[in-house]
């Protein structure tokens, strides 16, 4: 196969070229590719991000003290109420108390004014004195420290490869950080505990590492589910089993929806993993955030999953169903078919997904030998440069282009503007892969609004310089003819970011 | 021959909003004798105005044959006449004429840079480095002139003030700068959603299918098909009152520069009741918002609107025209000694045109400049001729543009 170019290799499975690194992939660029995920740069982190344990800890401890300030001003009924189901969390994790009080952290997550970046805090509740001066809630904080980090992560990756496989795997098991407090706050956490460590690992470490976080427990609500046959739904009946993690499991996380699951398997893998949750109690905060499994949620007695039955106790039991998950060819074709049509055609080519499916199965699941295979294979070349950028991508590989920072409020607000808000995807599916979704009526519009806000912003010097720099082989003669006739170098960056040549890849 | 051709689309929603002002507050407070506190402001309108279609030439008998359907002014339609000249202005800057009626602005026609080619970046580059040609300096001659100030006392602590997303050129350098941008996200300007409709009708079908009809959708949407105040008025302003209102504190920036963009009208110039129009209209605002908002301190103020080239003498046509040479500027401020048209009018006869096209430059905007700076801000004529626009000794400065 020929030597894929340094702006070919970049956009397909990079970031996108940075004035800098051009040089570095250009002499090799598959070396460079392949060398990124020997060697990923790691997360640059900052002193403020925390793991999710002492961000949940930090949420309820918060809580707690304004419970009790309220109560101790006596001014408030709500407020005496809140005390009292703090008091009453003392019980052990699993508690009705905890469900009724995750319930209020949910209420407070829209309250806290979180998703405004650097504003002031909202009080909307300002039923009190003592309430107006109170601290802010902490989410809305550890969900800034953490968009922070990755947009800078992703600004100054030196080539992207590890990064794009990190957000494959995070959209492939996504969280959406909007649900409540839980998740605003540690769905950034999820990203770096969860996900980042398994990326170039097992698949199945990282499938349990999912099932075993608080993001994902609380997304799909599995820290709610409680066997109908458990302890505390014997004593307590106004709780039940919440299929939604363990179908969102098969159908998204694993074997795929025609995998060949039915109902009676969805139900099963549901009982298996009740009992799966974590601390809340600030009174044992060595526990909060931390996964725990609780016994007395747990639906006693074997399960059948996909023909397979798993008399395991405890834990064990959803452990051997996820082990066997991820070895399922299912699970292989569904993923390789998966990272195809993200990284190389909206209409994955199937020789190529046998291919890794192979890779998959031969080597147990490893999404380094996967992520390997993936560069290396020449039809991973062959397929032409038909995919449109998503909006996240399309809004790093322009600002590594122009060499225009942007600040993670910038990121929030562009982002939300072309349709694709970090960490919120609008269904556990994630974002599509098919990059046909992105054609929207006004998406070009919105793309050149931002690009003319990043050209505007840019001071990388003569555009036709930048375009030949960014784009090399790609660069086409009319977009280049447009560059060299812009009236003015923002122009001329804005139509650079909007050419054929750099919306695709 | 340069030409940016694309389709012509209409937009309705007139967009702009990507001007940049940046200024200094490092500056002679007392610089003359405490009885004078200068500011000056350069207002750079980036892709080429057509200096014939700002300040048309109506009296020069080869004016109207030459332009053809472009000319203005047919039976005085389209122009405000410039008393004592045979130039008019374009009817749609009526508040600059009215400065000029009061002696406060002048125009300066078939005025050039020393850039002779034809390119947008190039051109700006010269115009804003202050050298004799293109080049990759990295700073320009607004810096320069705040590093030669005569001593004086400082005006304020901070070494330098920008608004604007960057620092341009002309304010790039060692007198550093702060910057200020307002916080807005602007739609994109619609030419250059022309541009980029062009170049996807030549290379990418599906993406210009889909720009198309966000474009349309954004005309459906407009409340009407000429809001003055939605286009390019708008962001001229904000940029515009931003400036002034810095410039008018006691201790804020006393140099700036604000860029204006959307003046590269290869097709449907609209000098008349279009696009260009449309323009200058927003321009003619702004400076206006500029002297008002300025309040006392415009008496001790200068403002020169420049220019990278002119556009050719004849259309193109696509009632338009294409990149040229020698084109107008304008000298607007109380400082300013105005109500004059300072022109050594070259003629409009094929012959008189430079390369058989475009205007022919008889006035270096460079003498215009040495001018102001000499007299206004008191900088030397060797300062001016070296550090300034250097290798310029052969360009006097131009005597009593300042009252």
């Amino acid at each position: 196969m020929n030597k894929p170019s340094a702006a070919f290799a970049a956009s397909r499975f990079g970031l996108g070229l940075r004035r800098d690194d051009a040089d570095a992939m250009g002499r090799d660029p598959l070396a460079a590719l392949l060398g990124d995920i020997e060697n990923p740069k790691p997360l640059a982190r900052g002193k403020t991000l925390k793991p999710a344990s002492e961000i949940l800890l930090a949420m309820r401890e918060f809580q707690a003290a304004r419970a009790e300030r309220l109560a101790a001003t006596g001014l408030s009924g709500r407020a005496r109420k809140k005390a009292s189901e703090a008091a009453m969390s003392s019980d052990d994790a699993g508690s009705s108390a905890m469900a009724m009080e995750s319930r209020a952290m949910e209420s407070q997550a829209m309250e806290s004014g979180a998703m405004a970046d650097g504003s002031p805090a909202k009080m909307k509740s300002g039923a009190t004195k003592a309430s107006m001066e109170e601290k802010k809630p902490p989410q809305g904080a550890f969900y800034r420290a953490d968009l922070a980090a990755k947009s800078a992560q992703l600004q100054n990756a030196p080539i992207g490869y590890f990064e794009r496989l990190v957000d494959f795997w995070s959209n492939h098991f996504a969280v959406e950080l909007g649900k409540n407090a839980i998740t605003l706050a540690t769905t950034g956490a999820y990203e770096r505990e969860a996900i980042r460590p398994h990326v170039l690992g097992r698949f199945e470490d990282m499938l349990l590492a999912v099932a075993r976080h608080p993001a994902m427990l609380t997304y799909l609500d599995n820290r709610i589910s409680f066997g109908v046959n458990s302890q505390l739904v014997e004593r307590n009946s106004r709780f039940g089993l919440n299929e939604n993690f363990g179908r969102e499991m098969l159908e998204l996380h694993t074997v795929g929806v025609d995998g060949g699951y039915d109902q009676d398997d969805v139900r099963a893998l549901a009982n298996a993993l009740s009992g799966w949750t974590f601390g809340l109690n600030p009174r044992q905060p060595d526990k909060v955030g931390v996964f725990a499994f609780t016994e007395r949620m747990h639906e006693p007695g074997p399960v059948t999953v996909m023909g397979k039955t798993y008399p395991q106790k405890g834990e064990d039991q959803a452990k051997a169903i996820i082990a066997d998950l991820a070895r399922h060819p299912a699970t292989a074709r569904h993923l390789s078919r998966k990272l195809v049509q993200s990284f190389v055609a909206d209409e994955p080519q199937p020789e190529l997904v046998e291919q890794l499916a192979k890779v998959y199965l031969a080597s147990d699941g490893d999404l380094f030998a996967l992520a390997k295979e993936l560069v290396t294979a020449p039809k991973s070349w062959e397929a032409p440069r038909t995919k449109l950028r998503s909006p996240q991508e399309f809004l790093f590989a322009s600002a590594r282009a122009l060499n225009v920072p942007i600040k993670a409020g910038e990121v929030r607000r562009t982002l939300t503007v072309l349709g694709q808000a970090m960490w919120r995807p609008t269904s556990p599916a994630g974002f599509p892969g098919d990059s046909r979704y992105w054609l929207a009526a006004d998406a070009m519009t919105n793309r050149l609004d931002v690009a003319q806000y990043l050209g505007a912003r840019s001071k990388s010097g003569d555009p036709r310089a930048v375009a030949e720099a960014m784009l090399g082989d790609l660069l086409s003669a009319p977009t280049r003819e447009a560059i060299a006739r812009a009236e003015s170098p923002g122009q001329a960056y804005a139509l650079l970011l909007m050419s054929p040549e750099f919306q695709r890849r | 021959m340069e030409r940016c051709n694309y389709t012509a689309l209409t937009r309705r929603r007139f967009l702009a909003g990507t001007g940049v002002f940046a200024a200094w507050s490092m500056m002679p407070k007392a610089g003359f004798a405490g009885t004078r506190d200068p500011r000056f402001v350069v207002v750079l309108l980036r892709g080429a105005l057509d200096g014939l279609a700002a300040v048309a030439p109506v009296g020069d008998p080869n004016y109207r044959p030459l332009r053809g359907a472009l000319a203005l002014g047919e039976g005085g339609k389209d122009v405000l006449p410039l008393a004592g000249s045979f130039f008019a202005l374009n009817d749609a800057m009526p508040k600059l004429h009215g400065r000029f009626a009061k002696g406060e602005a002048l125009v300066v026609h078939a005025a050039a840079t020393p850039y002779r080619s034809r390119s947008h970046f190039d051109g700006q580059n010269v115009l804003e480095s202050g050298l004799e040609g293109p080049s990759g300096t990295q700073d320009g001659w607004l810096n320069r002139v705040a590093v030669a100030l005569p001593a004086g006392e400082r005006v304020g602590t901070q070494p330098g003030l920008a608004i604007g997303p960057t620092i341009p050129l002309i304010l790039a350098g060692p007198a550093g700068t702060l910057t200020w941008s307002p916080q807005t996200f602007q739609p994109a300007v619609e030419d250059t959603a022309l541009r980029l409709a062009s170049l996807y009708g030549e290379s990418d079908q599906e993406l210009a299918k889909l720009l198309t009809e966000g474009l349309e959708t954004d005309r459906m949407m407009a409340n009407s098909a000429f809001d003055i105040e939605k286009g390019p008025a708008r962001a001229f302003r904000i940029l515009a009152n931003g400036a002034a209102k810095l410039l008018a504190e006691e201790d804020g920036p006393r140099l700036a520069a604000i860029s204006y963009e959307g003046w590269d009208t290869h097709v449907q110039e609209g000098a008349d009741n279009g696009r260009l129009a449309k323009n200058l209209s927003a321009l003619d605002l702004a400076l206006d918002d500029l002297a008002e908002t300025l309040g006392p301190a415009w008496k001790d103020t200068v403002v020169a609107v420049v220019t990278e080239f002119g556009r050719t003498a004849w259309g193109n046509g696509g009632g338009g025209t294409d990149h040229g040479t020698a084109t107008t500027a304008f000298l607007m401020g109380g400082a300013v000694k105005g109500g004059r048209v300072i022109a050594d009018w070259p003629g409009l006869r094929e012959a008189d045109l430079f390369e058989g096209r475009d205007l022919k430059p008889t006035t270096d905007l460079r003498a215009v400049l040495k001018g102001v700076l000499k007299d206004h801000l008191g900088l030397s004529e060797r300062s001016l001729a070296t550090d300034i626009f250097p290798g310029s000794l052969g360009v006097r400065p131009m005597a009593g543009l300042v009252a």
